[in-house]
Parts: structure tokens; C-alpha cells; sequence
């Protein structure tokens, strides 16, 4: 039986240890065990307390009862023991022999004067009390005689005799049994009450003791009755008290304390088996509580015989012996049934016992079959918990079975088929999830491989410009592994150089605030084109190193790198990517054709130049050879005019391309004067013009230097300004003005010339793009001005109306 | 001039293709000094609009074409010409010395290719043997 007490540590032990993962602090088993307990117990505890109560109240009610009949049973048998002793002493008075001794006596003495009389009283008295005469009877000897007669009857009464006399009407003493008695009995007070009477009454007196005995008495008196019915004299009998009465009442035992006792209305014992007879019980409540005028039984505190215990106590008053006791001392006698209180109420302790032993072994009871019961209950509950938590954490689980025939059945069949169900859609989602896998891993291992398989170095770096990602070709330029760095910025790597890593940084940083996402841009105009033949004049793109991305270096490898932003996710923070070409070979190759540009520049230029030059050239041959066939000194004179200006032409356009065919300068950058090299270059512009109808303004504020080389800021005014000029075709105003602005140093050049038409302006900055008619222009002026200008990090912008002119507005950075 | 003159010099009369007006002079005078009659134009188109005027078409019996010119430069014309009149014999007089240039273009059929400046005794053998070639190159 594992009925552990519950609420005991060890109550949910045994078998809830699988479920205390669950934090169940009070089973379903230990519930079910307190209801029960609850609804069984307590009604029957309930029940046990009040039959209890009730049997003992029920149980006191017939044990009064029962000493109560006792107590009255023994008070009749009393009544008529003592009924029995006035008829046999009645009869006894009216003895001839007792009556004629008294009459005798009477006679003689009536006679007598006092003295007279005390005398002989005297006489006889010591006669009486003479030892030797006690041999001797009495003078009536007679009537002692009778009275000894009457005492042969082997009754209770003659055995407690203690004395049996008669007196006279003056109390002397007429017959005895023996010599108990005084001669003169004086002031007895049996004698009063018989002699002072209208009617001769028997006296039963109270219980005494006396020198010659040692145990207490009680006198009865009986009146001898003469003629005319007056008492002539008094029967005297006195008995051992408790001898008289033990016969009737010692006998009378139940248990092994139960008795009857006799007491007075005073609380006197007359008779117990117990208590010596004369023996004044000390609680007067209990007296008065148990003198009562008709039978019957109190419940009450204390016993009578020393106990305080509750005790039930049944009484009876003696009904005929009472009307002798009380006119004789105004007593009353009663019999009182009693038992100790711990042996009267043994059988209701013991009716608590029971029911008490009944109670626990009834809860008892009740724990242990419901203990049985609620795990019968309970298990198939905890198999189904068991089951769904497995459930729950994914394992496979078989069906249950589940044979309670009830609602756990019922279940525990939806658990199978929700069970069932589950796994259903497990397993579907599990091969769903291994496909999205494979499909997620082959389009990683995908893009892995593309990634590591690019030739150029992409680094992803998070918000922090910390490394989360980087290809193989990555590590090959820093020779390290991805696991080593990762989670590391750039700098903290402290690669070295460290110089073009820096650049690196602070170019993620600047783009950090500015990306955009890589969908929306192209990698534009990086690439960088091939030579190949076509009309060397014809506007082309000119591959320039400007136009190419930023670049650091490297171990004397050239990366190109580009910077671009990554959203992985919608809402998340920018991630910067980081993208790494070696263009070494492009930039080898670029200047290579950089240098095959200019070579064909070069050529182009010859080509320019032999078209320039050689379309003059025809004119001045041509009116040369005309001239020396000719004897007009008037044609002459015109043709050598026209010789003459075809030289000037060719001299100008010399001097036009002078400025691009010279040798780059090796001389440093230097401050230079913006407004002095303007000069310098509208001399020359001008000189080159042939023109005296340029009408110039200059308007020069103070300027501070810039940074460059001089002849490539001339440069860049003298192509300017040839272009003015020749786009006003010699006749115009030129405005020129310098200012300095905001560090900035600007200079505004404009014309009164025909203006460029809109589609042109997108493309004057191209190289060999020209309006200019055959032999005004190389095409390469705008396009040098322009490479100059980006050079010094200025700025170029144009404006044109047609017929009004155009402007150019130029800025340089000052040098501070 | 006389109208006889003038059908009778048929194979005399050249076209001169310039921008330049300095050049077309030097060419005009060169070839008048050789009685040949020389019309001139500005550039491509209007000497192919002057070969659709008139007889011209009949009556030029060579074409001297610069290259580099506005509008419709001296390839574009001469594709024109050799389509339209591929008898007319062409000579390409240039200031711009291009091989490749050239070969393609004697590929075309041009009669020769010159290159400025051009001596006055160069110029009238060339237009003589250019015109003079012309019949064989017919029946070829």
C-alpha cells in the first residue's frame, strides 16, 4: 500500500519524477486523494462526532435510569425491612409479661414520695450495677427473658442488635438483653417524642455512636402501648447501623465500583460498602442535588467519595420510613446508586475509542482506495501527458492505447489522431524542408562559388565597416585567411603599406553616408575600349585615366576599387561592399594606348597638319608658278599678295598647334598667376588672329596663385581665346574677367561669335570634335583645356545662345 | 565660247571639287593654262547637283575631287559618281596623305590619288593620262 501520508515530501516522489520537468506542484493523484478525502472523511468524522455524542448522552440516560431503579429498589427493600422490624417489635410491646413488668413497677412506685422513690430506685440501680448480680437478672427477670426470646429469630436485625431493653414511663429500666443500657435512661430523645405525643409513634433516630460500642448506631424506638392506648413505656432497640443495613444494601454491587449507599438528608452515611457508616459527605450540593423528594438521577460534578469527576448518581428517598424518621429528627433517608466515574464512563471512552479507531481506519481507508482509485484514474491521464509532451518536442510517437472505456479514451483517440495528423504534416513539411534545403545550399554553394571564382576581391563589410565576408581573391591580396580577420576593419589589420588601406577606409566611410543600392547602378564607364582604326578625325572617346575608377596600389599591382552598398534584408542597416579589380594590366595597357593615342594623335595631327599646311601650300606653289609664267606685274602683284597670305595662314596654324605638339614640361607645379598667363595668351591668340578688329575688354581683379604648371594654364587661355577669336571670325568683342571666389579663382570668357548649337555642347570637350571649317582647327583645343582643368581639380562650364556667343567659365582652386 | 567649241571640247570640260576657293583657283588656272574648261564646286553636294544640271553628265570628261570637305565629303561624292557616272574618270586631290585612304579608293575606281601640293606639270600629265585611259577603260 503506498499510502504515504499526504502533503509528506515523498507524496508526489515516486511517480511524478518524469513530470517535474512539467512544474506540477500538486498531481492530478494527490487532487483526486484529498477529495476524497474531503468528501469522505469529513461527513463521516462529522457523523462519528455526533452518534458519539448522542450514544453518550443516550448511554448516560439508561445508566441513570438503571441507578435510579437500583437506588429505588434498595430504598423499598429498606422500607420494608424496617416495616418488618415496627410489626415484630410492635408485637413485642404488647407482651403480657413486658407490660405487666412496667404496670408492676408502676404500681410500686406510684406511691412513693421522691425521696422515697429515688431511694429504691437507687437500691435497684445498684443492684443493676453490681458486677455480682449481673449473674443475677433484673427484677423483671421475666420480661428479659421475652426480650431475649425475641432476639432467637436469626433475622439481619437480631444479628445487629447491639441492645434491646424497655424502660418505664420514668425511664428506668424494666428487662434487658444485656447491660448496654443506663438503669435510668434520661434524656433520650425517643423518649420525648413517644411520651410528649398525643399518639404513641415509632422513633427512628439519627445515627450516633456510643462509648460501648465501636461502630455508630441507631435507636429505634417502639411506645408499649397500655389500656386506654397511652404509652406506659418504650420498647428501646439499638442496632450496628451499618450491620443492620448492610444486608440490603452491600450485597448490591455492579462492576467493580458500582454500589448503593443509605445517607440521610444531611449527607450522612448510614450504610456503604465503602465509606465508614457516620462518615459526613463534604460536598453539600451534591447532598441537596441527590435528596430530592422523588426518585430519580443527576449527572454531577463529584462523586461523594472524594473524586471531583463527573459522575451519574441515581437516588430514591425511603417513602414509608420517612414518615417515622421525620417527625422523629426531621430527616429523611435515601438510597443512592453510584459508580466511579472512570468505570461508568469506560464504556463511552470505549464507544470513543471505537469510533474514533472506526474514524482513522475509515480515512485511512479512504486515502488508500483512493489512492488506488486515483491512480487508476491518473495513469492513463499521465501516459497521455507523457505521450503529448513527446508530441510536443517532435519525437515520433505510436498511437495509444487507451482501453478506459471513458473520456480519457475518448482522449486519448483525438490525441492518436491529432498525433496522426501532425506526423502527416510533419513529414510533409520535413521533405519541404529538405528540398528548400538542398535548394538553399545548392543556390549558396552557387553563389559561394561565384563569389570565390570572381577574379576581383569583394570584401562585405556590416554597419561598423567590420569584415564579415570576403572571397578568395581577397585573401589572396592580404595573404590571410578569412578566419583570422573576420569582425576586423580594415586598418585594425595593419597591413602594409598601410597608405592605400587608409584611402580604402576613408573612401567606406565617405560612401557609407551616400550609397546606393547596387541595383540601381551600373559599373559604368570603367571599361576600357579597344583601338581600332577608323577616321582619325572623326570624335571619339578619348580613354583617359580620369575617367577610370579609383585606384590604389599595391605591391606594384593596381587595384581599381569601387564601393556599394548591400541591403540583405528590407529594414536592415546598410551593409558596404567592397570591390577590389587588379587593373594593373588595364593601366599598363591604358597608358600604352594612352601613348598610341597621342602617337596618333601625333599622326592625326601630321594629317592635320599636312591638310593644313598643304592646302596653302597649293595656293602659294600654285600662284607662285603662275606668278613666273606671268609679265602682268598687276597679277603678278595680286598673286604674290595671295602667296603672302597663304603663308601668314600657314604661320598661324604652326603656331596653333604648337601649344599640343610641345613636349610635356618636366618642370614642377608652381604658384602662378592666373592673370598673367592670360595675358601671355591673348597675345599670342591675338597675334595669331591677323586681326585688328578685336575689340578687347579685360576686366582683372587681384587674384591669389594657384598651384600648376604656367605654360599649362596659358595653355588652357590660349586655346580658349583661339577659339573666341576665330569663332567671331576676326571682327567681335572679348570680355575677359577674373575674380576670386570662396578659395576659388574664376575667369569668364566670352565672345560675340556665332555661339555653339545645343547638340554640340554635350561634345566639345571631345577630342578632334570640330565646327570649324577645313583647316580652322585640329578639333583638340577644348579637349586639351578640358584634360588640363580636371588635372588641376577646376572646373569648367559652358554657356551659348546662337548669334549672341559663348561663354566659358573656368575655376581653379586657389592655393593657400 | 562657241557652241562648237563647246561640244567639240566635250572631253576638255572638268569638274573641280574644293572647299578651298584658293585651291580651286590654283586647279583652274593650271588647267585653263591647258585649254581645258573647269567648272568648280564648293564641296560634294553641289558638285554632284552641278553634275545633274544641264549636260554636264555628258560633257565633264573628268572629276578632280578633294576628300575633306563639308557636308558631303569627297568619299560620299565619289560613291555617288561611280555609281551614277562610272565612266567619268575621278582624281582625288588631297591635302591628307592616307594609304589605306587611297587604296580603297583606286579600289573604287578612282583614276589616281594626289596629294597636295600639286605641281602644275603633275596635274596636267595625270589629267591627260586619266583622260586619255578613259576609252580602254570603257571596253575593259
Amino acid at each position: 500500500m503506498d499510502t504515504i501520508p499526504p502533503g509528506s515530501p515523498t507524496a508526489s516522489g515516486n511517480q511524478t519524477g518524469a513530470l517535474k520537468s512539467n512544474n506540477i506542484k500538486a498531481g492530478l493523484k494527490n487532487k483526486l486523494i484529498w477529495t476524497m478525502l474531503g468528501v469522505g472523511a469529513l461527513p463521516l468524522i462529522l457523523a462519528m462526532i455526533l452518534s458519539y455524542l448522542q450514544g453518550t448522552k443516550s448511554l448516560q440516560g439508561v445508566i441513570g435510569a438503571s441507578f435510579k431503579a437500583l437506588a429505588y429498589e434498595t430504598s423499598t427493600k429498606i422500607d420494608l425491612l424496617i416495616q418488618g422490624e415496627i410489626i415484630a417489635h410492635d408485637r413485642l410491646s404488647a407482651d403480657k409479661i413486658i407490660q405487666d413488668s412496667i404496670l408492676q413497677s408502676h404500681q410500686r412506685l406510684r406511691f412513693l414520695n421522691s425521696t422515697q422513690r429515688g431511694r429504691v430506685l437507687a437500691q435497684e440501680k445498684a443492684d443493676w450495677e453490681n458486677t455480682d448480680r449481673k449473674t443475677k437478672p433484673l427484677h423483671y427477670e421475666e420480661s428479659s427473658i421475652v426480650l431475649k426470646n425475641f432476639l432467637q429469630r436469626k433475622t439481619p436485625s437480631a444479628l445487629a442488635t447491639r441492645a434491646l431493653f424497655v424502660t418505664d414511663s420514668y425511664g428506668v429500666l424494666r428487662g434487658s438483653i444485656n447491660d448496654f443500657p443506663e438503669f435510668i435512661t434520661k434524656n433520650n430523645p425517643a423518649t420525648e417524642k413517644i411520651f410528649s405525643g398525643e399518639k404513641a409513634t415509632v422513633f427512628i433516630g439519627s445515627i450516633y455512636s456510643h462509648p460501648k460500642s465501636d461502630t455508630p448506631l441507631v435507636q429505634f424506638a417502639f411506645p408499649i402501648q397500655g389500656k386506654r392506648g397511652k404509652p406506659i413505656g418504650i420498647l428501646h432497640h439499638i442496632f450496628d447501623a451499618r450491620e443492620l443495613f448492610s444486608g440490603s444494601i452491600e450485597p448490591i454491587t455492579f462492576g467493580e465500583t458500582g454500589h448503593v449507599m443509605l445517607i440521610d438528608s444531611k449527607g450522612v452515611v448510614i450504610d456503604c460498602p465503602i465509606l465508614p457508616t457516620g462518615f459526613q459527605l463534604s460536598d453539600p450540593f451534591l447532598v441537596q442535588s441527590v435528596t430530592q423528594k422523588n426518585p430519580d438521577w443527576v449527572k454531577i460534578k463529584g462523586d461523594g467519595h472524594g473524586g471531583k469527576d463527573l459522575s451519574i448518581i441515581g437516588f430514591s428517598p425511603l417513602t414509608l420510613t420517612r414518615k417515622i424518621t421525620t417527625p422523629s429528627t426531621g430527616n429523611d433517608w435515601y438510597t443512592f446508586a453510584w459508580q466511579s466515574s472512570d468505570e461508568l464512563f469506560a464504556p463511552m471512552n470505549k464507544l470513543f475509542l471505537w469510533i474514533s479507531t472506526a474514524g482513522i481506519v475509515s480515512v485511512l481507508l479512504i486515502g488508500f482506495m483512493g489512492s488506488v482509485a486515483a491512480k487508476k484514474i491518473v495513469q492513463p491521464i499521465r501516459r497521455l501527458q507523457n505521450a503529448a509532451s513527446r508530441i510536443g518536442k517532435g519525437e515520433k510517437v505510436g498511437p495509444l492505447e487507451i482501453k478506459t472505456g471513458d473520456e480519457i479514451e475518448a482522449l486519448a483517440d483525438e490525441v492518436n489522431s491529432m498525433n496522426e495528423m501532425l506526423q502527416k504534416s510533419f513529414s510533409g513539411l520535413e521533405n519541404q524542408v529538405l528540398k528548400k534545403t538542398q535548394e538553399f545550399r545548392y543556390l549558396k554553394e552557387y553563389t559561394d562559388s561565384i563569389l570565390m571564382s570572381v577574379p576581383d576581391a569583394v570584401v562585405i563589410f556590416d554597419p561598423d565597416l567590420k569584415i564579415e565576408y570576403c572571397n578568395v581573391a581577397f585573401e589572396n591580396i592580404i595573404e590571410k585567411k578569412i578566419s583570422s580577420f573576420r569582425g576586423e576593419s580594415l586598418l585594425s589589420l595593419y597591413l602594409d603599406p598601410a597608405e592605400p588601406w587608409q584611402t580604402l577606409h576613408d573612401a567606406l566611410i565617405k560612401d557609407l553616408e551616400n550609397v546606393q543600392p547596387i541595383s540601381n547602378r551600373t559599373l559604368g564607364n570603367q571599361t576600357i575600349q579597344c583601338y581600332t582604326a577608323k577616321d582619325p578625325l572623326a570624335p571619339i572617346e578619348s580613354p583617359s585615366l580620369q575617367s577610370l575608377q579609383r585606384t590604389i596600389k599595391l605591391d606594384e599591382k593596381v587595384f581599381a576599387f569601387k564601393v556599394f552598398d548591400l541591403v540583405i534584408q528590407e529594414g536592415s542597416e546598410n551593409h558596404i561592399g567592397l570591390l577590389l579589380r587588379d587593373v594593373t594590366e588595364e593601366v599598363d595597357l591604358h597608358d600604352q594606348l594612352a601613348l598610341a593615342e597621342k602617337l596618333s594623335g601625333l599622326g592625326t595631327l601630321t594629317a592635320g597638319i599636312a591638310h593644313e599646311l598643304n592646302n596653302p601650300l597649293v595656293s602659294i606653289m600654285g600662284f607662285t608658278e603662275v606668278i613666273l609664267d606671268e609679265k602682268d606685274p598687276e597679277k603678278i602683284k595680286k598673286y604674290a599678295k595671295k602667296v603672302f597670305d597663304r603663308s601668314k595662314h600657314m604661320a598661324s596654324v604652326i603656331l596653333n598647334m604648337a601649344g599640343y605638339v610641345r613636349a610635356p614640361s618636366t618642370a614642377d607645379k608652381k604658384e602662378v598667376d592666373i592673370n598673367e598667363r592670360i595675358d601671355g595668351a591673348i597675345e599670342i591668340a591675338i597675334l595669331a588672329s591677323y586681326s585688328n578688329d578685336i575689340h578687347l575688354d579685360k576686366n582683372f581683379s587681384s587674384l591669389p596663385p594657384i598651384l600648376a604648371k604656367p605654360e599649362e594654364i596659358q595653355q588652357v587661355f590660349l586655346n580658349l581665346l583661339t577659339n573666341a577669336v576665330q569663332a567671331m571670325e576676326g571682327k567681335g568683342k572679348l570680355t575677359i574677367s577674373t575674380q576670386s571666389e570662396n578659395g576659388n579663382v574664376m575667369v569668364k570668357i566670352s565672345d560675340t561669335g556665332p555661339g555653339i548649337p545645343q547638340k554640340y555642347l554635350s561634345k566639345i570637350y571631345d577630342p578632334f570634335f570640330t565646327t570649324k571649317e577645313q583647316g580652322k582647327g585640329t578639333g583638340l583645343g577644348l579637349n586639351i583645356v578640358h584634360q588640363l582643368v580636371v588635372k588641376y581639380e577646376g572646373h569648367i562650364d559652358v554657356s551659348s545662345s546662337l548669334e549672341k556667343g559663348t561663354t566659358f567659365t573656368i575655376m581653379f582652386p586657389a592655393h593657400h | 565660247m562657241s557652241f562648237i567649241e563647246d561640244a567639240s571640247s566635250t572631253k576638255g570640260k572638268i569638274l573641280v571639287i574644293d572647299d578651298e576657293p584658293d585651291v580651286r583657283e590654283v586647279l583652274r588656272i593650271h588647267l585653263e593654262s591647258a585649254n581645258f574648261n573647269v567648272i568648280e564646286a564648293e564641296n560634294g553636294e553641289e558638285g554632284i547637283k552641278l553634275m545633274k544640271s544641264g549636260a554636264n553628265l555628258l560633257q565633264v570628261g573628268l572629276i578632280i575631287c578633294d576628300i575633306r570637305m563639308p557636308k558631303v565629303n569627297g568619299v560620299e561624292a565619289i560613291d555617288f559618281l561611280k555609281e551614277n557616272a562610272p565612266s567619268i574618270p575621278i582624281i582625288v586631290v588631297t591635302g591628307y596623305p592616307d594609304s589605306e585612304l587611297a587604296v580603297s579608293l583606286l579600289k573604287k575606281g578612282v583614276k589616281d590619288y594626289l596629294v597636295k601640293p600639286v605641281e602644275k606639270e603633275t596635274l596636267l600629265t595625270k589629267v591627260k593620262e586619266a583622260l586619255s585611259s578613259e576609252q580602254e577603260f570603257d571596253y575593259v
